[in-house]
This record gives C-alpha cells, structure tokens and sequence, in this order.
C-alpha cells in the first residue's frame, strides 16, 4: 500500500543541508584535486659551493705596443710562372683543409665596352650563366652549382671568375669550366638570366662601380636600354675576340699540389683557339673632377669618395699611400689594395649638401699631410692598424685568392715590413695625390627605384 | 531430400554471383592481363611505344610513399686537424692548433656561462656577466688590437680575437684582464648605468628569443630567456653577481683555443703565467636536460595598425648537438635556403614559389640542451603574409611526406660540407668551432668528423627528421603583420580586361552585313 508524503510537514534545515553537503562532497573533493597547483618546473640544481674572494690573482704589466715590433706579415710561399698556353699561374699550397679556391682572369674588363656599355659584363655573365644548371640541349644534367660556389666580378681592366670547390673534385669541376671558357653557348635562357643579373648589380654596386670608371676617366654610365640592346651575338664576338689564354692568370689556393695545379691548368687551356678580332673603340674618356650618379635630396645620404689613380702596383711608395688613407678616415669599407689596384681612396657617408665641403675638408686635410709632418705617435698607430687588419683579411685562404686574382703577390707580400719601413709620408704625397690627380665620387640613393605604398580602401 | 530444380538454380546462380564478386574486389585473384589489354581502345599504332600493360597486381588509390632509393654520395672529403691539448694545473683547457703558412694568429676563449645556468633568483644574471666580460676587454694602451667578437647563448659564450703574430702575448693579456676583473661596486652601477629599458624582444633577436621563450617552456634550465635588467638583478648585490661571474668562469669551465703562427711553447708560458694563478672553482656539473613534448603549436602574434615590415618566424627546439638528427636538419636548411652564390639570390627550388621581395633566413643553434632552429621571413607591407606562410608549410609537408629526391640530395650534401669547410678556412671561425666543440662535447674532433658523418645520411633519414622535427605540432610560431597596402606601382600586375565591355551586336534583321567566316 502507498503511503502520501507528508505535504504538511517542514523539511528538517539540518538534514537538508546533511544532504546536501553529503551530493556535493564528491564535487567538492574532486574540485579540489583540479585545484592543486601543477607541478612547476623541476627543482633546480644544487648551488655549487662558493668560491673565496681572497684569491685575486694580479696581471702582469700589459705588453706595451712600443715594444713590440710590426709584424711582417709574410704570406705563404707563392709559386708564379708561365705556361705554355701563354697564361699566368699562381699557386698557394695550404693543406688543411680540403677545399680548393680557384680563380680564372682575364685581362678584360669595363674599359673594353668600347661604343657598347655593358658589353663585357654581360659577356662575362652570359658565360658563367651557361654553365649553371641543366641544359637540355646538351643534355646536361646540372651545371658547375652542383660541385662549385661561384661568383664573378668584372672591373674597369679585369673579368674575375671565382669558384670554390671540395678539392676531391677539382677534376670534375675543370672539365666544365673547359668548356664553360672555349665553348659557351650564349643561349637565350642564360643571356636572360645574365640580364637580370647585371641589372641587379647595377643596382646594387653603384659606389664601387662609379670609383672604378672615375679612375679611369670613364664618362658613359651603363643603363637598363643599354644591357637590354645588347644580343646573344654582341656576346659571342666579344668572347670571341677578347676571351683567350694568352694573358689569362690562374690563380689556385689550397689543398691541390702544384703537380696538379698545372696539369688541370693545361687541361682547362689547351687546344683554346682564339680570333684576333679588330680592337673595339675606346670608351669616351673625360676628365671630369667630380663624378655625380644618383639624384639624391638635399638632406638624404650619399656616399663620397676621394680617389686617385696611384702609382704601378709595385711601386715603392704604396705603403706611405697606405699610411695617408687610414690617417684620413676609417670609414672605407674594405683597404684600399683590395677592390681596385692602383687606387688611392677615401670615403665617407654625408648628407648630400654637406657632399661639397667634405671635399674640401679632405682636399685641405691632403694638402696638410703633404706639408707637415706626422707625429710619430700618430704613424704607429696608423701602421698598427693597416696591419692587424691586414693580418685579420689574410686569415682566410679566400680573401688571400681574391687578392692574387687582381694584385702581384709582391705587391704585398711583408707588407707588415714595407709599413716599418716608413717615416714620411710627403714625398708620396707630393708625387701622386696632387690636386689635379684627385678624382670625386658621389653617390646617392636613386628615388625612381623606392616603392610606393598606399592604403587599400 | 529432394531439392526443386528451381532452387538448385537459385542456389547455384547465387554463388556464381558471389564469386564474380569477390574477384573484383581488391586484393582477391589477379585477372588475366589479356582481359585488360583487349578491354582498352586500340589505337593506331605510332612510332611512340605502345603503352605496357596495366600491372597485374593490385594497388591500393592512395599514394604511399615509399622506401626511397639510396643516394650514391661521393667520398667526403678527409679533415684532419692537428691540434694539442694541454690543461693548466687549475683545470683551464688548452687547444693549440698551430698553422706556420698563416699570417695571423686567432684565440679564442669559451666560458660555460649562459642563462641554462641560472638558478631561482638568479635570472638575468648571465647576460650581465657577459655584458662585463665584454666591457672588461678594454686594452689600456694597445689601440689597434682588434674588439673581439662574442657569442651569448644559453650554455656557452665566446670571445674570438684574430690579429698578427706579435701580438699574441697582448690578446693574451686582454682576455686575462676580462677573465679577472672582478664586478665591483662600481662596475655593478655602471652595469645599471648603460643598461638601456628597452623591450629586447623587438630588438633584430627579439624575435629569435619569444620563439625560444615559446619552444622551451616547462624545460628547465632552458625555460627562461632572460635579458636586460631583470626583477632578480634589481635586488641583487655587487658581490652575489660577482660570486656568479666567478663560478662560471673559473678555469675548470673555461677553454682556450689558439691556432695560427704561434711559438706553442712560449704560448703555453703565457698561458701558465696569466691564467695559472687563478685559482681552480668547483668542478662543472653534468646534467641531462629533457625538453617535455610538446602538442600544439604556439603562437605569439603580434598585430600593428601601421604600415610596416612583416615577418614570420617559426622555432623549433630539435635535438641537442651531437645528435644524427641535427646532421639531417642540416641537410634540410640547405634544401630550403636561398643559393648564396647566385646574384640577384636565387631561391632553393622547394621554395621558388616564395615571392621575390621575401627574404628568407634560416638558422641552427646548436646546444648541449635542445638546440634550436629558427626559419624567418620578412616580407614587405604588401604582401599577403598568410600565403607566403602556406608556400613555406607546403614545402615543409612535402619533405616530411616524400623525402628529398636525388638531386636534392646531393646538392645539399655539397652546400652543407663546402659551407663547413669554409667555417673552418677562416681562422676567427676555426678556433671558435674547436672551442665550442670543447665545451658542448668534450671533443674538438667533433668539427672535423662531420663530413664523414654527414655521408651516412640518406633520404629516409631526412625524411624522418622533418617529419619528426619540424612539425606543426612542434613549431612556434612569432609573427608580426601590419594592415595590408598596395603594391608598388612596378610592381602591379596590368589590369586584366573588364568583363563589362558591351558584347558585339548583332547586325539587324535584313542587313547586309556578312556572318564572320569560320
């Protein structure tokens, strides 16, 4: 039988609550086991015992500079002679390491553009392009990339080509530079790429680009319509005429014997048969003093550079050239030997309205250097720094091969000696940076090329 | 018991039916190759080849990758590095490396001292120690001796000097004076004093260090990425950060490394005379460091309202030095970076879809503890940011579904080996790799066995390394995106033709205007 609940009777609160905190006590438990705080990071090392502080050791004297003596700065030997196809070899031995640095030149360079701005760099680009990767046509799997870095550099008087490459496969990578050098395609595709190329340098390499064709009184800049007029055939009969063994420099650095060396020299250059073509036109030469390229603002930031042409490479008074560049500024970014032979050089970074009074300042500070003579205070410290940072430049065996490529290693061979060697600097002075043989550079950001932004609607 | 014919009929139909069936079906019997070459259209017959048949066995639809075929590599070539290890009575290693032919001499001095050695309440204190080391290689009278350049990182700090022979003894002398001066009252309020309030994660680092901060959370001692002047530093003393500096310095954590032209005797003398007196500090703990899995993606999104530079990074924290893995990552940071020989820079081909305005870095940290491997991009304001990071995950996705092929293979084998050998060939960077290897491995033979070890890995270990690594699970993603502008006005694409122009009217009933001919 069943029972009605009592409607009539009140709940008991006690109970009520006994319940209800009796339904709620697994919540509650298993809430408070969420609620433990996550286990933080693992408990941290032991703290090693202190170490006393009596025991502070007291340096020697620092080693004066005074006492110690410029380093000569002897490279390693270099072995240089003729070959039998008429070009130069260079050979460095250095065998730790297995990697090899070669350097191909040809005595050809900007200057040769003759009616044609350009012509030699694309040539050069052109050549090297067609060598790089596959080549249906030949039926080429890959180019000289998979074996070699490479690079190019083309200067007023000189075309450099620069691989590196693992020495186990110097074979493999001279039989596609045979190739590469006697018979280059000057196909479509890497007359393409090379355009793109030389326009990005174009872009890119004003400064050096503009230094380089000041000294050599160069007047015509290369523009976008003179690398695009430029065909397959202008490339190939400037190949054809300039490109040849015969004053070509090889230039090997590191782990290849010489025995070797000048085998895979022989078989890079052997059976090269060249044409002597008609000499091209020279280029119109000016003697402009001030060199402008760019249309900066008043206010915006452009590159100035004093030059001068200098002397032969191997000219004795090189080192006191050397010594007038680094007591004028510090701002060159590499020395002055390096990029260019032959060129005395000062730069700086000014604001393009200030571009004027720099060059008199270092007109003024030259003419100063000419006349009165350099503490002796302020000549070592020059000399010390041209030498720590040579000795830092020649630390890499690469930096050693890219300046065989365009300097004599006599050039600069002890140059730490040859710095040493000198007290004053006027004379030098007065003989090669006279006010008429100054040349100036000044380079600015080009507005045409910034992007233009603007907001979406 | 008789059964009706009908029924055996039934029967018998049903399992003709049945069997019919399950030939069909995948993985049952084979069918005869003439069934299917009869049942193709025969075409008239070219001087192509005629196509092979259909292969008899069953393939399931979905592609599979399969076990890729090895790569013949070629020999790796053979380093071998002469060097000599002394170590002083107070526990300073020595690595001599002597190189008559060349004309420089470099040192180079590893410190055990990074923030993976902070304890509670001692955040921060590395990169103040370091920031002193750094100011305490000051000459007092040699101006031309080069400033060294110093590495900072979770375990290790480095500082390399490369300069002429003769000056060997002042190098020296400096990096004995940074070892030994002490942090005073003074330097500490210097230390202050040049600290600048900055936000360092939006330094050019910054981003590298939130990808950290990111990829090593719950992994102690690597967990915190502690710069600037931080809340522990504020109430520190002198004398603890001092105590600090001293432990992670002392000559039992330290190594030194010389090569170049140098006299090794008279090197050794001034080494025993400059570093000898110091006294020895408590022996460098081992210690195994374990990074937690990690199961998601994190993400550290920053957005601006102006129109600025974009960027993406992603971080991963993949093996520690020493392990086979990282040799793998190697190989897939050479299939993804840029060609640097190539002008203007040519993209890898598993990247050649990236647009040209995006520059790509990619970079490897390599660590006692998880090492970490950042792959950055930055992009212009008026690039999609969101496509350019699918081009990247796409091609991360195809590593790790389909390996690399053969071509690939090799030319990353290639870049990878000529990029260490071109570490080695400089001198700052030669001494600086055997220190390193010093203090994370206990080996300087470490930096000459990669060539060789590098040749024992194949594709499939590729493959499983980016599967494994560099996942999205895995990944940590640091971004900063602004709002979205037009392109350069070079660089628009020409409008395509307006789908609005009027069609061409038809020519009225009765005129005389000819149908256009066919």
């Amino acid at each position: 039988m069943r029972t009605r609940p009592n409607l009539e009777s009140t709940p008991n609160p006690s109970a009520w609550k006994a319940g209800l905190l009796a339904a709620l006590a697994p919540t509650i438990c298993a809430a408070c086991l969420r609620m433990q705080p996550v286990p933080l990071l693992p408990p941290p090392p032991p703290q090693p015992a202190p170490i006393p502080t009596t025991h502070q050791p007291t340096l020697p004297p620092e080693p004066k500079d005074a006492s110690l003596s410029l380093d000569p700065l002897e490279l390693p030997p270099v072995h240089h002679e003729s070959r039998p196809s008429g070009a130069t070899l260079q050979h460095v031995h250095i065998p730790t390491l297995p990697l090899t640095h070669l350097r191909v030149v040809f005595p050809t360079g900007r200057a040769a553009d003759g009616d044609q701005p350009g012509i030699a760099t694309m040539t050069a680009l052109t050549v090297l392009e067609g060598a790089v990767g596959p080549d249906a046509p030949t039926r080429r799997q890959h180019g000289i990339e998979q074996v070699a870095e490479h690079s190019i550099r083309v200067t007023t008087d000189a075309t450099v080509f620069s691989f590196t490459f693992v020495s186990t496969e110097a074979e493999g990578v001279i039989e596609q530079l045979r190739t590469m050098f006697q018979q280059p395609g000057f196909r479509l595709s890497a007359l393409q790429r090379a355009r793109a190329t030389a326009l990005h340098l174009l872009a890119s390499s004003n400064r050096l680009r503009s230094m380089e064709d000041a000294l050599m009184g160069v007047e015509r800049q290369v523009s976008e319509s003179d690398l695009s007029n430029i065909k397959d055939w202008h490339c190939r009969t400037f190949h054809k005429t300039m490109y040849r063994s015969e004053g070509a420099r090889v230039i090997w650095v590191g782990d290849v014997s010489l025995d070797r060396a000048q085998a895979l020299t022989g078989r890079m250059l052997a059976g090269w048969k060249t044409t002597k073509g008609d000499p091209k036109p020279e280029a119109p030469r000016s003697n402009r003093r001030v060199i402008r390229v760019g249309s900066p603002g008043p206010d915006d930031p452009v590159q100035v550079v004093m030059l001068a042409r200098g002397p032969d490479r191997d000219h004795e008074d090189w080192p006191a050239l050397w010594i007038v560049s680094q007591l004028m500024t510090k701002t060159c970014g590499s020395l002055p030997w390096v990029e260019q032979p032959g060129a005395f050089r000062v730069c700086d970074t000014v604001a393009a309205k200030q571009a004027e009074r720099w060059m008199g300042e270092m007109e003024a500070k030259l003419s100063m250097l000419g006349s009165s003579e350099i503490a002796p205070a302020d000549l070592d410290v020059a000399k010390g720094t041209l030498v720590e940072a040579e000795a830092r430049r020649l630390g890499n065996p690469r930096a050693l091969a890219d300046t065989l490529a365009l300097w004599d290693a006599s050039s600069f061979d002890r140059a730490g000696d040859k710095l040493s060697g000198v007290s004053d600097v006027r004379p030098a002075v007065g003989r090669h940076l006279t006010a008429d043989q100054l040349r100036f550079v000044v380079v600015g950001s080009n507005a045409s090329n910034a992007p233009t932004t603007s907001r979406r609607p | 018991m008789r059964f009706a014919p009908f029924v055996l009929f039934v029967i018998g139909s049903t399992l003709c039916l049945g069997l019919g069936e399950a030939s069909a079906r995948p993985g049952s019997a084979p069918l005869p190759a003439d069934s299917l070459a009869k049942s193709k259209k025969r075409k008239k017959p070219r001087a192509t080849p005629a196509p092979t048949p259909t292969p008899t066995s069953s393939t399931p639809k979905t592609a599979v990758p399969r076990a890729p075929a090895p790569v013949q590599l070629p020999t790796p070539a053979p380093i071998s590095l002469s060097w000599q290890r002394h170590t002083l009575p107070n526990g300073l290693r020595v690595i001599l490396h002597p190189e008559p032919h060349m004309p420089a001499v470099s040192v180079s001095v590893g410190y055990s001292l990074g923030h993976s050695f902070e304890t509670k309440g001692q955040s921060g204190f590395a990169h103040a120690s370091f920031r002193h080391l750094q100011d305490s290689g000051t000459s007092q009278t040699s101006t031309h001796i080069p400033q060294a350049s110093t590495y900072f990182g979770p375990d290790l700090t480095l500082f390399t000097t490369v300069a002429s022979p003769s000056r060997l003894p002042a190098v020296l002398w400096r990096e004995a004076r940074r070892h030994s001066r002490p942090i005073d009252a003074d330097a500490f309020s210097n230390l202050r004093a040049t600290h600048h309030p900055r936000r360092f994660d939006q330094s050019d680092q910054g981003a590298r260090l939130r990808a950290e901060r990111l990829a090593y959370q719950g992994c102690w001692p690597y967990g915190h990425v502690a710069h600037d002047w931080t809340t522990d530093l504020q109430v520190a003393s002198a004398d603890s950060l001092d105590e600090f500096r001293r432990q992670h310095t002392s000559p039992s954590w330290t190594v030194i490394t010389i090569t170049g032209r140098f006299d090794t005797d008279a090197a050794l003398e001034h080494l025993g005379q400059l570093f000898g007196p110091i006294p020895s500090g408590p022996p460098k703990p081992t210690r195994k460091v374990v990074l937690p899995d990690q199961t998601n993606q994190r993400v550290d999104v920053e957005k601006s309202s102006e129109s600025t530079p974009q960027f993406f990074l992603y971080g991963w924290a993949v093996p520690p030095a020493g392990h086979v893995d990282l040799v793998a990552l190697r190989l897939v940071i050479a299939m993804l970076q840029d060609r640097s020989d190539a002008l203007p820079r040519a993209r890898s081909t598993r990247l050649e879809k990236l647009p040209e305005e995006a520059k790509l870095q990619i970079h490897l940290d390599e660590r006692a503890g998880p090492s970490m491997l950042t792959l950055r991009v930055d992009l212009p304001a008026f690039l999609d940011i969101d496509r350019v990071r699918q081009v990247v995950d796409d091609a991360l996705l195809d590593l790790a579904t389909y390996g690399p092929d053969t071509d690939e293979m090799l030319a990353a084998w290639r870049t990878v080996q000529l990029s260490h050998l071109h570490e080695l060939s400089s001198m700052d960077s030669r001494s600086a790799l055997l220190t390193r290897a010093e203090v994370l491995h206990g080996d300087p033979d470490a930096v000459a066995s990669l060539p060789s070890v590098l040749s024992t890995v194949n594709r499939e270990e590729v493959r499983r390394a980016a599967r494994r690594h560099l996942t999205p699970i895995r990944r940590n993603l640091v971004e900063h995106r602004g709002p979205r502008v037009d392109p350069p006005k070079r660089l628009q694409s020409p409008s395509p033709p307006s789908k609005t122009t009027a069609a061409p009217q038809k020519p009225p009933r009765g005129s005389k205007q000819r149908k256009p001919q066919k």
